[in-house]
């Protein structure tokens, strides 16, 4: 644990370290306060338009840090030749492929909760009667739900644990670019269309291969919209049951072993 | 003495290509190995092989009495590479501090030994500087701290002394011969055949993948009339026929 | 200096966002022709008024909850906080069919709620998008001052967006007709109500199709007419709408109709 600890802290100082992380922090504090200024036919505090685009900046930069981390980490230590050394180490390669997963996916958390924490900041100074503790019902005048708050970073931070997973499992079969772009490409494919893949593969007109892999993409491939709670959040619904949370909590969980078992595989199998 | 580093009938291909070809060589504790080789003939191989980091073929390594493909053979074995690539955003005091805690060092133990070795290898004064700013020399030194931070026994070294000016060769030479006389072992490949002859107990010539001679310093030269390493290593290599 | 530029490019980018929200402010005291149009046009080319549109089905999304379906009649607008079945949209969830689709219903909402009456402002923001980057979507016009005047209280926001609209869409009945109600019914200005009803009227190219339309407009220019004294004018006006009706049509208005001019005759 040690070791994986070490080197999860090796990527965080790594995305700190990085114009990365500061490029989308002013993008995002540039865009939200701007956003905020504006007024709309002289009527103030309108604030859902604001959290829309906040949550949308902050889930994208979020992702994108997290993915391009992810990717880079395997072949970079190969590239460099830093990973002869680090493997030179007491350190088995399970050890090595967990702590680079989960240093990816704590460096894309803390950029995260950066980013959150702004725009929560930015959203309650704008709104008009923030509810603390608004445990449930919606409407109630108040623009922030507490609750639905945390939820929304709960699940975006589950969201983070596959696509980090995915990322890092990917990165011991692609180069970095390809990494990059495949696992952006499949998590907007998935978050766009991830609902209506198994009415496709239902469908006779389409080709019989593209039923097939629809259905495969539809039941195999990691569905990013399970943890995508801005709908609720940014229009107080009521928040999910605890039962749905521990699902989807054993979901990613489930998701992030079958990535890190693939890249394990490859890497145990690699002569370096 | 036992031996610390045990390799027998070792072969290691890449692409059908035979990189070591049956190898077999023993290095006992307390003693300096040199090994030497042309270009190609899997130096670097065999190093890596001994570290856990390449899959034998046929035949088996043991480091400390352990198969190198257990990390536990590796906790008291330090390793300087040939090139000294580091995260170039770290500090040598976070370089040392990531690799310690690697070693699971207890922190204390890790802050002094930090402080030794940044004092040893003359890098105190730019201890919380970036690695990206430094030189090759330094980053050679920061390498070679990095090899010593789990006070190893056995210390594995990838031609050492490449790209360094003659002063230091000479603080490198002087490191190693305070580590032997600590009683650490110490196995390192290297063209440079005059510091090879200055150091080592023992040494291998190995071309093809092949040890062509091995035993100790005195035995390899024996029978040789220069008595020279480097006129022994070339008609060695030339005439070997392989 | 090549150290210093990583850091002073986000401060120079700060600086530009900053003053292009000051510069668009003054936008309309320059003279010039370089309008927001234009250069909304140049940015985002023919996608201008498919953004536009967007925006304001986003805009009718945030009015029922965030979620999207089939827009309501204008009755329903009047309802607040009931809770019922939206009709579905196309992804095909009306009935959860597997486990995915289960969590997929548990995590979206596809429930129909309309905004709180406090909370109705936060459609303004698309509503004013979808006008701005399509000044051709009348619907989006009418609907921005429908809510501006009729629930948020903001009239004269109402009678910009109007006029704005008008001068986008010159002779467009509707718009005409939205401004003549704020003018007479809530401005209590009879001049300008009769000037726009007149306006809309003349405006209205198919007369058959927007007949009850047409009915109230004449209704509403005999009142306008009535409160400034035109009584013969208000009577041709009344009688015109009364013309417009079918031999067997009954309904309230007619009925009103026929009351004002029996009055009058």
């Amino acid at each position: 644990m040690s070791a994986i600890g070490a080197l999860s802290k090796l990527l965080i100082k790594e995305i700190f370290r990085k114009k990365d992380f500061y490029v989308a922090l002013i993008l995002i504090g540039v865009i939200l306060f701007y956003a905020s200024s504006l007024n709309f036919y002289h009527v103030g505090n309108a604030v859902r338009y604001l959290m829309e685009i906040g949550l949308m900046l902050i889930y994208l930069f979020s992702v994108i840090l997290t993915v391009s981390l992810a990717a880079r980490q395997y072949p970079s230590e190969i590239q460099n030749r830093t990973c002869q050394v680090l493997l030179a180490k007491p350190l088995s390669r399970f050890e090595f492929v967990a702590g680079k997963f989960i240093g990816s996916f704590l460096a894309g958390a803390a950029s995260f909760l950066i980013f959150y924490l702004i725009f929560l900041g930015v959203t309650w100074h704008k709104a008009e009667t923030p509810q603390l503790f608004d445990m449930a019902a919606p409407s109630h005048g108040g623009a922030l739900s507490w609750i639905l708050a945390f939820q929304a970073a709960y699940l975006f931070l589950l969201n983070l644990w596959v696509i980090a997973s995915m990322a890092s499992g990917f990165s011991y079969y692609l180069t970095t670019s390809a990494n990059v772009s495949i696992s952006l490409v499949l998590y907007v494919l998935i978050n766009t269309y991830g609902p209506g893949l198994n009415s496709v593969g239902a469908q006779h007109a389409v080709p019989v291969l593209f039923q097939i892999m629809a259905k495969i993409f539809y039941y195999f491939l990691p569905h990013f919209e399970f943890f995508d709670l801005r709908q609720r959040f940014i229009h107080a619904w009521e928040p999910v049951s605890g039962g749905l949370l521990l699902f989807l909590t054993a979901y990613a969980l489930v998701y992030a072993f079958i990535f890190l078992i693939l890249g394990w595989m490859k890497l145990e199998k690699t002569s370096l | 003495m036992d031996s610390v580093i045990e390799i027998k009938d070792l072969v290691v291909s890449y692409r059908k290509k035979r990189a070591l070809d049956g190898l077999s060589l023993s290095v006992k504790r307390g003693e300096i190995f040199g090994f030497l080789g042309p270009n190609g003939a899997g130096k670097s191989t065999m190093i890596k092989t001994l570290l856990g980091l390449i899959h034998p073929d046929e035949g088996w390594v043991r480091l400390g009495g352990l198969s190198p493909l257990d990390p536990q053979a590796r906790v008291r074995v330090g390793f300087l590479p040939e090139e000294a690539n580091y995260y170039r955003f770290l500090s040598p005091v976070e370089l040392l501090s990531f690799y310690g805690e690697i070693f699971r060092l207890p922190v204390s133990v890790l802050k002094n030994r930090i402080e030794k070795l940044l004092s040893l290898v003359g890098l105190t004064e730019v201890r919380n500087k970036p690695i990206h700013t430094f030189s090759k020399g330094m980053a050679q030194k920061a390498s070679l701290a990095q090899a010593l931070i789990n006070n190893p026994e056995t210390l594995i070294l990838d031609e050492p002394t490449a790209g360094l000016d003659p002063l230091a060769r000479m603080d490198l030479r002087k490191i190693l011969t305070d580590l032997k006389e600590e009683g650490k072992t110490l196995f390192f490949s290297s063209h440079e055949l005059s510091e090879v002859e200055l150091l080592c107990d023992s040494i291998a010539i190995i071309k093809s993948g092949k040890i062509i001679k091995s035993g100790s310093l005195h035995e390899v030269l024996e029978g040789d009339k220069d008595q020279n390493l480097e006129r022994f290593f070339l008609k060695t290599v030339k005439g070997s026929g392989l | 200096m090549s150290k210093r530029l990583p850091m002073l490019l986000p401060a120079l980018f700060f600086l530009a966002a900053v003053l292009s929200y000051s510069i668009e402010k003054n936008f309309h005291k320059v003279e010039f022709s370089f309008n927001l149009d234009n250069s909304l046009y140049r940015i985002l080319g023919s996608a201008k008024e498919a953004i536009g549109d967007t925006l304001f089905l986003k805009a009718d999304a945030y009015l029922h909850g965030g979620v999207e379906g089939k827009s309501d009649s204008g009755e329903d607008l009047e309802k607040e906080g009931k809770i019922e079945e939206r009709e579905h949209s196309a992804s095909g969830l009306k009935t959860a069919s597997d486990w995915i689709a289960q969590v997929n219903d548990r995590v979206k909402v596809h429930e129909h709620r309309h905004l709180a009456k406090t909370q109705q402002k936060e459609i303004l923001p698309f509503i004013y998008w979808a006008t701005e980057l399509d000044p051709h979507n009348v619907e989006a016009v009418l609907t921005a001052a429908y809510w501006l005047d009729r629930h948020l209280g903001q009239t004269d926001s109402a009678v910009e967006v109007l006029a704005a609209g008008l001068r986008n869409n010159p002779g467009h009945w509707e718009i005409e007709q939205g401004l003549a109600d704020i003018y007479f019914k809530r401005k209590k200005d009879a001049i300008l109500g009769e000037r726009f009803y007149a306006k809309a009227i003349e405006d209205v190219k198919d007369k058959e199709k927007d007949r009850h339309s047409l009915i109230e407009l004449y209704y509403f220019l005999g009142e306008s007419r009535l409160s400034l004294k035109k009584k013969s004018g208000a009577l041709r006006a009344y009688q015109m709408a009364l013309a417009l009706y079918a031999a067997n049509e009954e309904n309230g208005l007619k009925v009103q109709i026929m009351e004002k001019i029996k009055e009058l005759s």
